[in-house]
């Protein structure tokens, strides 16, 4: 899970791997995936249960989905 | 599991025993940039030190952190590393944190409110670095403009290897 100069430099890393190519997207693109409240609710004092909520599972969801893509 | 949850004693709120320990260790590593032992956590949370062991491993099950494999010692405790990482995080110029990977140092704005957050990685490929700056979500710099972000590994599977990826 790395950050590279540009998609040229990446695809030129000796651990490119075409089958993952899938999860490269501009850096615009997974800091909008790391604004989901999973990421921005790590500073409540109630993260742990808050994970389970209502509001935590569908986070957790939208995560899921979104990196499936 | 159920004893875990929030309970609610006479119209009080009573955070759960583990929900006190996530936001101590958390609260540790903003302030010092490094994750407490298990024996420091301890005498925080007024509990022996097998009960913070305990209670270190039960919250390991329920995040994407880890142990250093062999040992009792907190290795990653996202979106922080405990073992240094490529992914320097800095705030008002002092670099006192590591990201877990290249993607949660993007995530490590949101413990520093109305900061600016700034990640400095070296480029795999051995050419110049990467600089990003960020505040409260928002990407403030980027340089090269071209940064992007890639993984070899699945995301979300906990791997064997995963302490080393």
């Amino acid at each position: 899970m790395n950050l590279f100069r540009s998609e040229q430099h990446v695809k030129g890393w000796n651990e490119w791997d075409e089958s993952m190519a899938w999860t490269l997207h501009p850096v615009e693109w997974w800091i909008e995936t790391f604004r989901n409240p999973l990421f921005r609710n790590r500073s409540r004092p109630d993260y742990l249960s808050w994970l389970t909520t209502d509001e935590g599972t569908s986070a957790t969801v939208k995560f899921t989905k979104r990196i499936e893509q | 599991m159920a004893a875990l949850w929030l309970a609610n004693r006479g119209g009080i709120v009573v955070k759960s025993e583990l929900d006190v320990t996530y936001a101590t260790i958390m609260n540790e590593i903003v302030e010092t940039g490094i994750a407490p032992h298990y024996a420091e956590l301890a005498p925080l949370l007024e509990i022996s030190p097998e009960e913070a062991l305990r209670r270190i491993d039960q919250i390991m099950v329920m995040i994407p952190g880890w142990m250093h494999p062999g040992t009792n010692y907190i290795a990653s405790f996202p979106p922080f590393n405990n073992q240094p990482t490529p992914y320097r995080i800095s705030v008002r110029g002092d670099q006192r944190w590591f990201a877990q990977c290249g993607f949660e140092a993007l995530a490590c704005c949101w413990m520093f409110p109305g900061e600016t957050v700034t990640i400095d990685a070296p480029c795999l490929l051995g050419e110049e670095p990467l600089h990003l700056e960020m505040k409260d979500g928002d990407l403030l710099l980027a340089e090269p403009a071209t940064v992007v972000g890639y993984t070899r590994s699945r995301l979300g599977i906990q791997e064997p290897d995963q302490p080393f990826r």
